[in-house]
């Protein structure tokens, strides 16, 4: 057995501290000669041996030197290709850790491909199940005309409706004339009412009521400029409901589209006439009665539907429906009543308001009524009453304690009016 | 190098002891990805994942409770837990993980280990210190360029470190060490005292020989990379187990060759390149 070389005489020297003399080089021992035997066999080779003896001497240790030299340059061709070969075995396990890495790449994208390929039919099929749906709604366009397709059904229905509705509300009329009719046969004449002497009492001083209680006219128009002319310009002609004196109806002209106003209050519609404005003086639905269907562009009113009966208001906005042309905007502002601020100061303060009216019911009325696109915009929050939020990060109750003040915030101290802005849908 | 052909079947987010058991395959065998395509031996893979029909894979578990599939030829683990998987899985574990250390020790059984101590003139057991401060032989300092030497001919080491437990169970040196050098090596328990666990060993031939086994076998599960591809490749049929039935067999059978010897191991892999491919 070869021993390692940790634990040959040397190295045990080195443990131990004790010097070893090198090993002494072993001398070739020469092989004993056996006795010649005296038979013929031996002389004759002895003879031979004689003869050949001299050759032999002289050319053997050339041919053995040649043979050696020939082993030894193989030996040393031998260790370099060993020692080539380490080398290589070592640059190859020294890329282990680089192939071994290569692989494991090579099957992340082979998964992520899968993965990829499986997301793909998925997406696939959901996308066939999207244009299926489509179909059944719009089978003419498919999904791209459903949002249509629908509107154009809700409308339908809507229709339906108001005709049901109104057909109703003829007959109940008719039944109750049918049975005023009767009664009066029956019944007895009433006495004429007796005369009395009581003085007459002035009317309510709306304009004086505004002027103290709505703010000062040229932020309130400042504030109007800004929410609508953006919003109304290029919806020509405007109509303004209950315009005053004209003052929106006059930045819209300087933006460029024209309009007019319906003011039932003769000295407001004078001013208005004054600026050059074409004033109709009149109420709203007497107004859009009169109108062309699909000739108006825009009808916008600024706190007056609260003022008005739920029979008004609906007819009003059908009106607006079908006087409005494909596209036209009906924009209404109003105090928003889920604002408790609002709906226990502001609101009744005025006692002209007649129903306060949630933007979600004033959404559905327009909705019903056949406008396409509803929307709300929310203004004027009541800040000024917030109760104070407390800052999160001074732990779990401040956090509860902001979000509850939040809630309240929003609850009792929203927004104080808001905006319906109806779109009239193609024809 | 082995003949072996190894298939790799897992990819991103594996755990470092798996990395580092692949890298210990590539260092010695042909790897590949199994979307390579090709004839694998053998094919790595996770317990999640399932081999395709026909395929022989290898199973890595990193859990000694986990349970080994159905599928799996043999189980791949870390040296940590390779005793706990072995005592429940149904197949061959074969533990893999950190780079081989001390690569040119070669076992040294105690017998052995006396017969050369009297060749060089070493008189009576000696029993070698090593640790944080260096080694000391009987006593004396032993100089870091003999340490291996130590190591190699030592009745018994006292290891009070890992790096000397390690050196000294890679030499099949019967190593006594503290509970926690144990625990970090594998080595086996012999008690809290070690200059009396060292005596007994040199009072009792067999059990110091049967200790020197056990170390040397806690030397091999963890930091014997070739021993544990050539296991591999035995419990895959690629390379046959002993005895030998190719043609160099009858030459070393000849030359008196024991039958487990590195000997044939090295002419077996020497005549790779002539050797057919099943």
């Amino acid at each position: 057995m070869t021993l390692p070389p940790e634990v040959s005489t040397q190295a045990v020297g080195v443990l131990t501290g004790t010097p070893v003399p090198p090993e002494p080089v072993q001398q070739p021992v020469d092989r004993p000669q056996p006795a010649p035997a005296a038979d013929a066999r031996t002389r004759v080779k002895s003879s031979v041996k004689r003869a050949v003896k001299p050759v032999y001497d002289r050319v053997a240790p050339r041919l053995f030197a040649v043979v050696v030299r020939r082993a030894e340059q193989l030996e040393r061709e031998l260790a370099a290709a060993n020692a080539r070969l380490d080398a290589l075995e070592g640059r190859t396990a020294a890329g282990a850790p680089d192939r071994v890495n290569l692989a494991l790449l090579v099957e992340q994208v082979r998964a992520n491909s899968i993965n990829q390929t499986l997301l793909k039919a998925e997406f696939a099929d959901v996308l066939r199940r999207f244009d299926e749906l489509g179909m059944a709604i719009a089978p003419a366009t498919g999904i791209d005309g459903a949002a249509v397709r629908l509107a154009e059904q809700r409308e339908q229905i809507s229709s339906l409706d108001r005709r049901l509705r109104v057909l109703d509300s003829r007959v109940n009329a008719q039944a109750a004339a049918v049975q005023a009719r009767t009664d009066d046969a029956q019944a007895p004449a009433a006495p004429a009412p007796a005369a009395t002497g009581a003085e007459p009492v002035p009317g309510f001083d709306y304009v004086g009521f505004e002027r103290r209680f709505r703010g000062a006219p040229d932020e309130v128009l400042r504030i109007q400029r800004e929410r609508y002319v953006p919003l109304l310009a290029g919806h020509g002609p405007v109509v303004d409901i209950g315009c005053g004196r004209g003052e929106l109806l006059t930045a819209l002209a300087e933006a460029g589209t024209d309009g007019v106003g319906v003011e039932p209050e003769p000295g407001m519609a004078a001013e208005a006439r004054a600026r050059g404005l074409t004033i109709a003086e009149t109420d709203a639905v007497a107004f859009l009665r009169d109108a062309e269907p699909g000739s108006l562009g825009a009808i916008f009113s600024a706190h007056v539907v609260e003022h008005v009966e739920l029979d008004y208001l609906l007819e009003f906005i059908h009106l607006a429906v079908s006087r409005l042309r494909p596209g036209g905007l009906f924009v209404a502002e109003t105090p928003n009543p889920a604002s408790l601020i609002v709906l226990g100061n502001s609101y009744i303060l005025d006692p002209t308001h007649v129903r306060p009216l949630h933007p979600s019911l004033l959404a559905f009325l327009c909705e019903n009524a056949g406008f396409r696109d509803v929307r709300l915009n929310f203004y004027s929050p009541a800040e000024g009453y917030h109760l104070p939020t407390v800052d999160p990060e001074l732990g779990e109750v401040a956090a509860a304690v902001s979000t509850g003040f939040g809630r309240l915030n929003d609850v009792l101290f929203g927004a104080q009016e808001y905006t319906v802005v109806a779109t009239r849908g193609p024809a | 190098m082995s003949d072996l052909r190894i298939g790799i079947a897992v990819h991103a987010g594996l755990s470092d002891e798996l990395h580092d058991a692949l890298v210990r395959i590539a260092e010695r065998c042909d790897v590949a990805p199994v979307s390579d395509g090709g004839r694998f031996d053998a094919v790595v893979r996770t317990a999640e994942s399932t081999p395709a029909h026909g395929e022989r894979a290898l199973v890595w578990l990193d859990d000694p409770e986990a349970p080994v599939p159905a599928w799996a030829s043999a189980v791949l683990t870390a040296p940590r837990t390779a005793d706990a998987v072995a005592a429940t899985a149904p197949v061959p574990v074969v533990p893999l993980g950190p780079a081989p250390r001390h690569p040119s020790a070669r076992p040294l059984a105690p017998f052995t280990r006396d017969r050369v101590r009297r060749a060089r003139g070493l008189t009576g057991p000696s029993v070698a210190h090593g640790g944080p401060d260096g080694w000391t032989w009987d006593g004396a300092d032993v100089p870091d360029d003999a340490v291996a030497t130590a190591a190699a001919l030592a009745s018994v080491v006292v290891a009070h470190d890992e790096p000397a437990a390690v050196l000294a169970a890679a030499w099949a040196a019967p190593v006594v060490a503290p509970a926690d050098v144990r625990a970090e090596v594998g080595l086996p328990d012999v008690g809290d005292d070690l200059e009396a666990a060292a005596e007994s060993l040199l009072a009792d031939a067999v059990a110091r020989a049967r200790h020197a086994r056990a170390c040397r076998a806690a030397y091999e599960r963890t930091y014997d990379a070739d021993g544990a591809v050539r296991t591999l490749a035995t419990v895959l049929g690629v390379r046959p187990s002993s005895p030998w039935r190719t043609g160099y067999a009858d030459a070393l059978d000849g030359l008196g060759t024991p039958a487990g010897s590195n000997v044939r191991a090295r002419a077996h892999d020497a005549l790779r390149s002539l050797r057919s491919h099943r």
